[in-house]
């Protein structure tokens, strides 16, 4: 039968896992070596045919959260749904390495998010450009702008955050944090302590898995 | 010069703050390990991950715009998008 995949961890006896998974389906354990992940038997049918898939993605969710607050987790996206438990073996094997090496990295660690959004009009004086030129420099004058903004961030986070990645995207600029689990609501009183600009409507959230943190820069 | 942010917005089980459903839906869907090929199985040649994402999204703006009923003064970030329903 299907399964449908949530996340890898190292194995740890200790690890209680959530009884229930997506749609009630009974979370099961595979182990590789030093990994173990979870899943559950599932028909993809159930995906789509029955109640809300929301409801679907914040069971997924909510089986990540319980497992990430005990021990760091490498999550799947949702819905990832393999043919069989012999394919999710068979993913796990050739990958083995790659996720022992970065779970042992991120041991202890979590996800903090900064997000950031871009208003058109920043900075406040941009105005039609009259030439190309113009709006060169109108776009150089709003990246310097963001620039500036995501480095006061970046500084408020400095003392506690191990590594920092941000990069752009459509809706605006997305800032992540890895910090030691013991050090997220210090990290978020720093955050509150940031001096920005109100227009670029931060918002910060977490603690998440360290995804974007997976391979080293 | 710049103050501490008066609008900064924290979501944060930590501080018993929820996350919004945009927030979750945001992380399980563009975050994690993706799978592709064989192993993984499709509805209509269409890969679940990939399946998923169309149908949530149609679903998030679904619920956004009753979020937006619900709330006369809501941000205008929270306006659904111009796309067009499945």
């Amino acid at each position: 039968m299907a399964v449908l995949a949530y996340c890898i961890t190292e194995t740890q006896p200790e690890i209680t896992a959530p009884h229930t998974g997506v749609r009630g389906t009974a979370i099961e354990t595979i182990r590789i070596q030093d990994l173990q992940c979870f899943a559950s038997q599932f028909d993809p049918q159930d995906l789509v045919g029955k109640a809300p898939i929301q409801e679907a993605a914040l069971d997924f969710n909510r089986v990540l959260q319980e497992l990430l607050q005990q021990i760091a987790i490498i999550p799947f996206r949702f819905p990832t749904i393999l043919t069989d438990r012999t394919a999710l073996s068979q993913f796990l094997t050739e990958h083995q390495a790659e996720y022992s090496e970065a779970l042992h990295r991120l041991r202890n660690c979590v996800q903090m998010e900064i997000r950031l959004k871009l208003q058109t009009s920043t900075p406040p004086q941009a105005t039609s450009p009259k030439s190309g030129t113009e709006y060169l420099r109108g776009r150089q004058a709003q990246h310097q702008y963001i620039d500036g903004i995501v480095a006061r961030f970046r500084e408020a986070a400095e003392p506690l955050a191990k590594e920092w990645r941000h990069h752009e995207t459509a809706a605006g600029i997305r800032c992540f944090a890895l910090v030691d689990r013991s050090d997220v609501q210090a990290f978020l009183r720093q955050m509150k302590s940031a001096s920005v600009p109100n227009e670029s409507e931060p918002r910060v959230t977490g603690p998440w898995p360290a995804s974007e943190f997976l391979k080293e820069q | 010069m710049p103050q501490p942010s008066e609008d900064l917005v924290i979501a944060s089980a930590d501080l018993d703050q929820e996350m919004t459903l945009l927030d979750i839906l945001d992380h399980v869907l563009n975050a994690g390990v993706v799978i592709r090929g064989s192993l993984v199985i499709s509805l209509a040649g269409v890969d679940l991950v990939f399946l998923g994402l169309d149908v949530v999204l149609t679903s998030v703006e679904t619920a956004l715009r009753h979020m937006r009923s619900q709330i006369p003064n809501a941000s205008p970030s929270l306006a659904p998008s111009k796309r067009s329903p499945r």
